[in-house]
């Protein structure tokens, strides 16, 4: 790739970051954040965005950008208060330059229809200092800068050998947590060239000892290519039960300022931030002979030798402790391209496959279990997880990704239904995998317009209701058995039940006089055909019904069901496996045919009795199981591989619960166990199957599909309802 | 007159696309020891730990900021004698003068070329061998 262009992509990423940087600050501003440094971060996004997009020419990003930026400026030196109206069209500026990114990013340069707009709208803003444009740089040419010739010691192949005496006086307390002088010490000889001196002087006669006090000093001179921060880290796990001096050597032209270290030299510049600024700002600035820092009242008269904590550090320790609270925000990371990641987690894919198939052919050779090999191939099996569970969590994300496009989703439905609405997140932190996350973005935009559009009610009949005129929708995510589970609540007026009743009647979806619980009627929105024409409106209406929300979700091997209370609210829950990659499954066998179904789905397994099942008329039956009936579907029947069910007492029940919490029974010949298997896509391969999810590869190298127990069900339950 | 290659050189910004584009303009000008750090509490622990030329600055950036590197360098006398040139957004006269009271070599205006980056640095070093 072209530097320049990798350059590009680098920019682009960053700017996905800078622009949600931006967004999460003008809403903790809106919501009465006042730190300084919140409009700053919202400032430097803005100003690095248009930084960047200057490198690369990118025209109507950097236009839009300056105005945004100097907007901001207004507001962050206090002249433009950041007022309930500023902050919404600040976030709808926000809006824009995030399509103008994305515009910009596919390479087109059009400019966004909102643009001129918002930007008169900002320009307004800012008052005068608007028109104060970028005045080009020509004309103010001639400053005074300092020049280098002298300043520069030029050249410096080789870096000044420095020379660090470090005077070092363990404390009682650093002998008893059971630190070792002597180790620290040969640590740091091997900084450099070293030459250790004991002071000996404070230990008393031996009648005097006290066996656990301190009395040792050490000095150790260290030179070579080292530095004090190297020389500091040896000790830092004692940093307190010690006394500890670095001073540099030879180093210095200044006197009082040897070894000053990084903590000192900080709260110096902030201690003296005002009053150098403000004073004599003629001047000139002489480098030779560097004024003196004005904060010589702070700084002790002698040179300090350095101790663990710098007295300037102990007179300002607040803008420093702010400083550190802050730095924690950004983790170590690095970028790594996503299809490095994808190939790593196919090969561990392979590998968990071929472990399993090395394992079957061990058991196969009739080694016994306590043999060295088969113990090696137990340690290999935990190992294999293991990488392949770390390799799952280098593709794991938090949802937060996705949860932060909404507000924005919520600002414009909101502004285009006339409701207001405030967005509640939750679990932003709940991670999973990246292939899951992407996926989700489609259904939660839908599902979250719905909320607004049909769950929430008109501020009017809020009101009427006796409820805020503010609606709430929630997103949540939390992890649940091995799941991830993700809320869409609103607090509306709840599923209208008769007239959704009425419209699947009307649809002939379901019969007339179907008699149906509240919990089957909620759920008749996610049949096909359900999406209601009357109810198209720009908002919800995009020709996409829930039954595609719950296709969707499905194709990810998700479920979704819907539970709403009359006049309180209704919650969409969608519970998701943390990643398409791998399954545990239960291993069966139909007919001869091998087949997976999914652990997660399987409440019990058990061995029916033949009076326990009971026929429908037809091939239905049911299952008695303590007391209640559930479906027996016979898999061997749904799946085509026999016309005949098999008898009730051949073949084992596994009782699952499918989605909506519907319970069913799957009879199938036997069970061969539990395993983990790495799903391999049979659409990408061959085609869909109804009734089967996907496909794996056994340890015996046989392929074997894995059951889509919804589709099994609702199959056969509409058959059941026929026969019935 | 030095040669490019016997400079260590210093980039701070806390946006990775310009300490890279920097970064890439020092190397098209013969540069090859190039540190590179985020803000300018980091850019001043490299300066400790290392000896550093000339720095390249951004001013806009969390935690210390270029004009507070700037005057730490230069309160420093172990490393007060670093050429630092100050890159600044837009062409804002007030913060030019600003830096200039504190010792700045010189600015750069964000967006620059390799020709302009040369310029500066040679304004400052005397022609680039």
């Amino acid at each position: 790739m072209d530097p320049l262009a990798a350059i590009r992509d680098t920019f682009f990423q960053e700017c996905e970051e800078q622009l949600a940087e931006l967004e999460s600050g003008l809403l903790a501003m809106e919501g009465g954040d006042q730190d300084p440094e919140t409009i700053n971060a919202v400032f430097r996004a803005v100003h690095s965005i248009k930084g960047g997009a200057g490198a690369f020419q990118l025209e109507s990003l950097i236009r839009f950008a300056h105005v945004f930026e100097t907007a901001l400026d207004e507001m962050r030196s206090g002249r433009l208060a950041a007022s309930a109206d500023v902050l919404k069209t600040m976030l709808r500026a926000a809006d824009v330059l995030a399509d103008l990114v994305s515009s910009a990013r596919a390479g087109q340069e059009g400019g966004h229809p909102q643009q001129a707009a918002l930007s008169d709208e900002l320009k307004a803003m800012s008052g005068a200092a608007g028109a104060d444009d970028d005045g080009g740089e020509e004309d103010w040419g001639d400053f005074e800068f300092q020049p280098m010739s002298a300043a520069v010691d030029l050249p410096a192949d080789t870096p000044p050998a420095r020379a660090f005496v470090v005077r070092f006086k363990p404390r009682a307390d650093l002998y008893a947590k059971a630190n070792e002088a002597a180790l620290l010490l040969r640590e740091l000889t091997r900084l450099g060239d070293s030459n250790v001196e004991l002071d000996t002087s404070e230990v008393p006669l031996l009648t005097d000892i006290d066996p656990e006090a301190a009395y040792l000093t050490w000095t150790v001179t260290v030179s070579g290519d080292t530095d004090e921060l190297a020389i500091r880290e040896v000790f830092e796990f004692v940093d307190g039960d010690c006394e500890l001096s670095v001073e540099a050597q030879g180093a210095s032209e200044g006197a009082g300022e040897t070894g000053l270290d990084i903590g000192a030299l900080l709260a110096r510049v902030q201690a003296d931030a005002i009053p150098t600024i403000e004073t004599a700002p003629d001047e000139p600035f002489e480098l030779e002979a560097p004024a003196p820092p004005p904060v010589a009242d702070l700084a002790p008269v002698a040179p300090p030798p350095l101790s663990v904590v710098s007295p300037a550090a102990e007179v300002h320790p607040e803008p420093l402790a702010a400083n550190q609270a802050r730095k924690t925000e950004a983790g170590a990371t690095i970028r790594v391209d996503l299809d490095r990641v994808d190939r790593l987690i196919d090969l561990v894919g392979e590998l968990v496959i071929n472990q399993a198939v090395l394992a079957q052919r061990v058991m196969e050779a009739g080694l016994a279990r306590a043999s060295a090999v088969a113990m090696g191939l137990d340690e290999l099996e935990q190992l294999t997880r293991e990488i392949q569970d770390s390799v799952m969590a280098i593709r794991a994300q938090p949802v937060k990704s996705v949860f932060q496009r909404m507000p924005r989703l919520v600002r414009e439905v909101a502004a285009m239904t006339g409701k207001p609405v405030r967005l509640v997140t939750e679990g932003e932190a709940t991670e999973v995998d990246k292939t899951v996350i992407e996926r989700l973005a489609d259904p939660l935009t839908h599902m979250i317009r719905n909320a607004i559009d049909h769950g929430l009610e008109s501020p009017e009949k809020r009101a009427a209701a006796g409820k805020p005129a503010e609606g709430v929708v929630k997103l949540a995510a939390m992890h649940r058995s091995g799941r991830i589970v993700i809320e869409v609540s609103d607090d509306g007026g709840g599923i209208n039940r008769e007239r959704v009743k009425g419209i699947a009647i009307e649809k002939g979806l379901i019969a007339a006089d179907a008699t149906l619980s509240d919990e089957e009627i909620d759920n008749l929105i996610f049949m096909p055909g359900f999406s209601t024409a009357a109810e198209v409106s720009d908002i919800s209406g995009r020709g996409v019904g829930m039954d595609v929300v719950r296709r969707s979700i499905q194709a990810l091997g998700g479920r979704i069901n819907i539970t709403s209370k009359p006049g309180k609210g209704s919650t969409f829950t969608m519970s998701l496996p943390l990643t398409l990659a791998v399954l545990d499954g239960m291993v069966v066998s139909v007919e001869g045919q091998t087949l997976v179904a999914p652990i997660t789905a399987i409440i019990e397994t058990l061995q029916p009795k033949a009076e326990d099942v009971h026929s429908l008329g037809g091939h239905a039956r049911v299952i008695s199981i303590r007391g209640g009936f559930v479906p027996l579907i016979d898999v061997g029947m749904a799946l085509g591989y026999r016309a005949t069910p098999l008898a009730a007492s051949d073949g084992v029940a596994l009782l699952i619960e499918g989605e909506g919490g519907a319970r069913a029974a799957l009879f199938v010949d036997a069970i061969q166990g539990q395993r983990q298997v790495v799903i391999k896509s049979l659409e990408a391969n061959y085609r869909q199957v109804p009734g089967v999810a996907a496909a794996t590869i056994l340890g015996d190298g046989r392929v074997a599909l894995i059951l889509d127990i919804d589709t099994i069900v609702a199959v056969s339950r509409g058959e059941m309802r026929k026969a019935g | 007159m030095p040669a490019p290659s016997s400079l260590t050189c210093l980039v701070v910004d806390d946006q990775q696309t310009m300490r890279s584009l920097v970064r890439s303009g020092l190397q098209q000008l013969g540069f090859r020891t190039i540190y590179e750090a985020p803000d300018g509490e980091e850019g001043l622990r490299h300066m400790l730990a290392r000896p550093i030329h000339l720095v390249i600055s951004d001013y806009n950036m969390p935690k210390l900021d270029g004009l507070g590197l700037l005057r730490a360098i230069r309160s420093h006398p172990p490393i007060q004698k670093t050429a630092f040139i100050m890159l600044t957004g837009r062409a804002d006269k007030e913060l030019v003068q600003r830096a200039v009271q504190f010792g700045v070599n010189n600015y750069l205006v964000k967006p620059f070329t390799v020709g302009t980056l040369k310029e500066k640095i040679e304004a400052i070093f005397g022609v680039l061998a």
